[in-house]
């Protein structure tokens, strides 16, 4: 194909988003609506899941040692401990620390008057990463050397597993529902976009245009549409997640407030976002009407 | 120039729409092609253009067998030819001028000779002053010479014209058909299809008439046009 066809095919392809522009419209629309409802899928999903890994990262889990335990074999106790995997960090709480803990926790001084520190055992406080192998992880530890109990809790780690497994489940059905609903009316709006140049398309089959030569501008207007679409979409959908937090932020609800955190800051997807938006606006544009025209070259 | 031999044609409704035409056209000649609705002619059409391939039988159109044509090749075997159809298939949003050149864009004509050779060829059928305006701001018989400016622009050895005068008013339906007279004067062959005996008449040309898919009678055979 000669340059000045190329150049001419291409300015065809982006002349044609405008000249039928109602088409266009609807569309872009159409493709704008799907990656908003699938945009707002994913950062709710995002949102909750972060809010449940805060939620997961406060568990303590309380390992208590051997009272003949000198310092070495604390020390021993203490390198094995992070040495575990799921373990995200290790505190000391010597039995000093724990009498002086309960003693202001039960407030009544004068029943440790005649008490040492040595009725507690020393203990180190540890966090898990993944509270799913929460047991697997407890059992390990009560495998150390010089560990005589660990405290842990068992209930809200089910609870919170199952909540995130819940959101995972739940975000990837919603997404992939709304991507199949988008897929079909997208699908929809192409065929009748084709549908309706399909004289035109005939017409170009019997001055002799090759299929190629037809199907070049198509292309590259489902690359334009898909390409606008993405762009609508990741800003429409970017100005209204700013102005939800801005909203929550003037509101400082007690939600708010525990877990402002925690929120996912537009500025962390975004990139992937747009890239997801573009990617799929054109691969549906191009995608689509590849498959659309096809059906009027068979003349 | 065209080629039919015993060409049967049976889709797959069962319809019989060809039963076995044969008919030869030489390079030059004027051939009108009549027949009753239902009789064939548009199947023959399509045969021509390599819309359709035949049931059984041999279709050659400027040297080339269309049955055995390969799907790729059909585009440049169309540029050999030019298609004049009584809807006119102007592309709307284009305007006379662009509707012109997009026959030569498909083949690939420089810019530079699409400016040359499109104002030659609207002023053959005295369109230059329309050159900017588009399809739905001419009347028919406007609109019809734009359609047979660009089934002209790529210099064709054979003009296909598929019922050019159906959507016309009569005086210019006659306009129409003296243009391409004019275009046969200098050598183009012409295959008209039509069912207006008057304009047949007047015209004093090769006649071959359909009727149930065969060829009932041909001027040429009888010795006279």
């Amino acid at each position: 194909m000669r340059g000045s066809s190329l150049g001419y095919l291409i300015r065809t392809g982006v002349k044609s988003v405008f000249r039928n522009r109602l088409m266009s419209f609807a569309a872009i629309g159409v493709l704008v609506a799907c990656m908003i409802l699938i945009g707002a899928a994913i950062l709710f999903s995002m949102n909750i899941n972060s809010i449940v890994e805060f939620t997961e990262e406060q568990n303590e889990i309380v390992v208590f040692c051997d009272d003949s335990l000198d310092a070495q074999a604390l020390a021993r106790v203490s390198d094995d401990l992070n040495a575990t995997d799921n373990i995200i960090d290790v505190v000391f709480f010597s039995r000093e620390e724990a009498f002086e803990y309960m003693k202001e926790r039960i407030g009544a001084e004068n029943l440790f008057e005649e008490l040492t520190a040595d009725i507690y055992p020393d203990a180190y406080k540890v966090r898990v990463k993944n509270l799913g192998q929460l047991e697997e992880t407890v059992a390990q530890i009560e495998g150390y050397d010089g560990v005589i109990q660990v405290n842990a809790p068992t209930d809200i780690a089910d609870v919170v597993v199952e909540i995130k497994s819940a959101v995972y489940v739940a975000g990837i059905g919603i997404v992939a529902i709304l991507a199949v609903v988008a897929l079909v009316i997208i699908a929809n709006t192409i065929k009748i976009t084709v549908f309706n140049r399909r004289k035109e398309i005939n017409i170009m089959k019997f001055v002799g245009a090759t299929d190629s030569f037809i199907r070049l501008p198509f292309i590259i207007e489902g690359l334009v549409i898909g390409l606008l679409a993405a762009a609508f979409a990741f800003f429409i959908i970017w100005g209204a997640y700013d102005y939800l937090i801005t909203w929550l932020e003037g509101n400082q609800s007690m939600l708010y407030r525990q877990f402002q955190d925690q929120i996912v800051p537009f500025g962390n997807i975004a990139l992937e976002m747009f890239g997801a938006f573009a990617g799929a606006g054109v691969f549906i544009g191009v995608g689509g009407s590849m498959i659309f025209v096809r059906k009027y070259l068979r003349v | 120039m065209i080629n039919f031999t015993d060409v049967k044609k049976v889709y797959p409704s069962g319809t019989h729409a060809l039963n076995g035409i044969t008919m030869h056209i030489d390079k030059g000649e004027f051939v009108f092609i009549v027949g009753a609705s239902g009789a064939g002619k548009s199947t023959l059409i399509k045969m021509l253009l390599r819309e359709e391939v035949p049931t059984s039988g041999l279709v050659e159109v400027n040297g080339m067998n269309l049955n055995k044509m390969r799907r790729r090749k059909i585009p440049y075997f169309r540029r050999t030819l030019g298609v004049v159809f009584q809807d006119f298939r102007l592309i709307p949003t284009m305007n006379v001028y662009e509707n012109v050149a997009f026959a030569l864009r498909v083949t690939n004509v420089s810019g530079r000779d699409i400016k040359r050779r499109v104002p030659y060829i609207l002023s053959l059928v005295g369109l230059v002053h329309k050159a900017k305006a588009m399809p739905d701001q001419l009347s028919g018989g406007e609109q019809q010479r734009v359609a047979l400016a660009r089934a002209l622009v790529n210099n064709p050895a054979l003009i296909i014209a598929d019922e050019p005068t159906g959507n016309i008013d009569p005086e210019l339906s006659f306009e129409i058909v003296d243009l391409l007279n004019e275009i046969n004067r200098v050598g183009t062959t012409i295959v008209m299809v039509t069912h207006e005996h008057d304009l047949v008449a007047q015209f004093q040309r090769r006649v071959i008439t359909i009727e149930n898919g065969r060829v009932l009678s041909d001027t040429a055979a009888m010795g006279g046009y």
